[in-house]
């Protein structure tokens, strides 16, 4: 029990004083073979990483919310990127399953999970917002229904943060 | 453990000495992210011997320290015990990373992917208690030229060991040591092409004797896309020598290969995707199947198993475990929304051995011999232990508020015997599953998902054919709670369990939006359970859950 208290004092004290943290830089390939750099996306505004699979049910029911917050958004500068988890088992129909919706956001492939893991997560679907200054702003794991009301209020909020 | 101990202070020493180098020089610039895992239970745990008391407890607490481009992480783990696989208490991972513009350089613990997995594809599942974990050094370059940056260039090398505890038999240990390099170029954004080699010294006991191999794994890969096509097509080859023991007297080298294919067309609307695998790493006479084998597909070889990974308990409940050493099949997947309301996915795969055997000893003795043909397509026949399955769904957005989807689905999975064919395993099913779920108040949503399922199972004794029916209802206020009910009935005499029902109450509640806290209490049916194609059987469960999740960032 001792070992355990010192582990919850550990994490509580990095959550306290560290939390809104700038994040690590990526570049992940998108569906068409194209580079995906984080900073250069952080240059349009807030961008909110979603991890998803293709096997996650709820991360599609986020992903169909998400893509109408990303109509609703972008033009004011909000991007959503779509972060494939999927393995070697099932990443062959990530470009089908985005295509056949007509989604127009940008999904990237993280197949080896390294961005995934260095943001911390654990289980789909699981999300980082970061501000446009590349601070973490909020981080969501799981996916309820109603979330939309939600997630609408935090990129309204996300938008204005650093604005000049 | 002082070897770790040791590690991670030379690790931090290092990572300090180059943190107030570069502090004197330019903006220091620190950050910490951290995630906790807390798992308990406590119940009873039905098997066929009779029912256990089953206790778990978990905690892994990952921190991760950023100091410019460099990140040092550890993973403290207080296992008492684990509830699958191989147990810790300290700990478990550790690393430092250096990063920067196109160079990536880690000591410490890894997972590696390269290209489909069929030479290296490192992971862990916890669910099952798999890890096939690194501990050694990664190198990994990649660079994009040109004007318009369309020339790309990847390549990986890395060596380190692997201590692989099988999941099955948590005694037995496999001890690797690894050296493997990767790359991939592409000329041009419709093509790209690479390769994999890999070569390892392992130790694989069976009993009291350790096999020691030395094998090497060649790997070439093609990837083409044009328009709305996309294609790619993987081969390895993998030799594996064996010294001589107690076990096997004489040295042996057999080689084994190993073939991935994929065929994609998307528009907007569509998307088909064509897998084939031709998995023949160790074909052997089906007295020489053995998890122990010195000369089979090793752990960390794990390519795609081409068929349907699903979501929902029924739907999963009689998967097929892909045998990696002697397989052959397709899988056809299709997405199709005809419109913004209404999405429709079919899926079909079939998948066997490669060969039907005889035994043409004429003694009491067995001499199994192959029966030869061209393998390149999997076989129906129940000689050849084939997987097949069909899978049809349909959702549909009735407004922004109700949504409802249908499915339904037909499995036949065999496993042959040959030694007596009329006791082969053979297990039909066909299930239905129906969702329906509704938003009311914005922030209230309430959810049905009802699964229908008959089956026959060729080894039950008294009546092979049954039902099941499960039954999850769900309420929920975004966007912190949601309380479930889980009913599951059959009419099964033969359960493992004994019994005929199984309820169970869960609360899963976020306190924050990255903090979440679950607990559920009831009865549990078990059964077979899967990942990355592989497999093992979970005892039914009685009692008590909880889980806590946490992410700070």
């Amino acid at each position: 029990m001792k070992k355990l208290s010192i582990i919850a004092v550990f994490v509580s004290f990095f959550a306290v004083n560290f939390s809104y943290s700038q994040m690590s830089d990526f570049d992940l390939n998108d569906l068409d073979g194209s580079s995906v750099k984080l900073s250069e996306q952080l240059k349009k505004g807030p961008v909110l990483l979603q991890f998803w699979a293709t096997w996650c049910i709820p991360c599609k029911e986020e992903m169909k919310v998400l893509n109408e917050l990303h109509g609703k958004y972008k033009d004011s500068g909000f991007v959503y990127i779509a972060v494939s988890i999927d393995d070697q088992k099932s990443v062959s129909k990530v470009k089908p399953f985005i295509e056949s919706k007509g989604y127009k956001f940008i999904t990237v492939y993280d197949s080896d999970k390294n961005v995934f893991n260095s943001f911390g997560g654990q289980d789909p679907p699981y999300s980082v917002f970061l501000d446009r200054n590349g601070n973490v702003f909020k981080t969501y794991s799981g996916y309820i229904q109603g979330d939309d009301a939600k997630l609408d209020s935090d990129i309204r909020e996300a938008l204005k943060i650093g604005k000049n | 453990m002082n070897k770790i101990k040791g590690a991670v202070v030379l690790s931090v020493i290092v990572l300090l000495c180059f943190s107030s180098d570069v502090y004197s020089q330019f903006k220091l610039n620190v950050k910490v992210s951290a995630n906790n895992l807390l798992r308990y239970g406590i119940g009873k745990e039905n098997s066929v011997t009779g029912d256990n008391t089953k206790k778990y407890f978990e905690e892994l607490a990952d921190v991760r320290l950023f100091v410019n481009d460099f990140t040092a992480g550890i993973r403290y783990e207080y296992d008492d015990p684990i509830e699958f696989g191989k147990g810790t208490k300290g700990i478990s991972r550790r690393y430092v990373e250096f990063k920067k513009d196109d160079f990536t350089a880690r000591a410490g613990n890894f997972y590696e992917l390269f290209a489909k997995g069929l030479t290296l594809n490192a992971f862990e599942s916890r669910q099952l208690g798999w890890n096939t974990e690194f501990d050694g050094v990664k190198i990994n370059y990649k660079h994009s030229f040109g004007k318009k940056k369309q020339v790309k260039f990847s390549g990986t090398i890395l060596g380190g060991g692997m201590n692989f505890t099988d999941f099955l038999d948590t005694a037995r240990t496999e001890v690797y040591s690894i050296r493997a390099g990767n790359f991939s170029f592409s000329p041009h954004k419709v093509l790209t092409f690479g390769g994999s080699y890999l070569y390892t010294d392992g130790e694989l006991p069976s009993g009291n004797t350790a096999t020691k191999i030395h094998a090497e794994i060649f790997e070439g890969n093609l990837g083409l896309s044009f328009k709305g096509f996309d294609a790619f097509f993987s081969y390895a080859n993998k030799i594996t020598i064996s010294d001589p023991n107690a076990i096997y007297t004489q040295s042996k080298a057999p080689r084994g290969d190993g073939a991935y294919g994929m065929l994609s067309y998307t528009r907007e609307g569509f998307g088909i995707t064509v897998e084939y695998k031709n998995y023949r790493f160790n074909l052997v006479t089906p007295d020489q199947r053995s998890s122990t084998n010195p000369w089979k597909a090793l752990p960390f070889q794990n390519s795609p198993s081409t068929i349907k990974v699903y979501s929902t308990t029924l739907l999963s409940r009689f998967p097929h475990n892909v045998d990696f050493n002697d397989e052959v099949g397709f899988g056809v997947d299709v997405f199709y929304s005809p419109g913004d309301k209404l999405s429709l996915n079919a899926n079909a795969s079939l998948t066997s051995r490669h060969y039907d055997y005889r035994d043409v000893d004429s003694t009491g003795l067995t001499r199994y011999e192959r029966v030869d043909r061209t393998a390149y397509l999997p076989s129906t026949s129940n000689e050849f232990s084939p997987y097949w399955e069909v899978f049809l769904e349909a959702e549909y957005y009735a407004s922004k508020t109700l949504k409802t989807k249908l499915g339904v689905s037909r499995k036949t999975n065999i496993l042959y015997s040959i030694v007596d064919p009329g006791s082969s395993d053979i297990i039909r099913s066909f299930t239905v599953p129906l969702e329906v779920q509704y938003t009311f108040s914005k922030v209230y949503g309430i959810k049905l998902v009802a699964e229908f399922q008959e089956a026959y199972n060729s080894l039950r004794a008294g009546d092979k054919n049954y039902w099941s029916q499960l039954t999850t209802l769900s309420i929920s206020r975004s966007p912190s709670i949601i309380l479930s009910g889980v009913l599951e009935t059959t009419n099964d005499e033969e359960d493992p369990s004994g019994k005929k029902a199984w309820f169970k109450g869960e609360l899963v509640y976020k306190f924050t939006s990255s903090n979440t806290v679950i607990v559920s209490y009831g009865s549990e049916r078990g059964g077979i359970q899967c990942s990355s194609g592989i497999c093992r059987y979970v005892n039914p469960f009685n009692g008590f859950r909880l889980t806590l999740i946490n992410n700070f960032n």
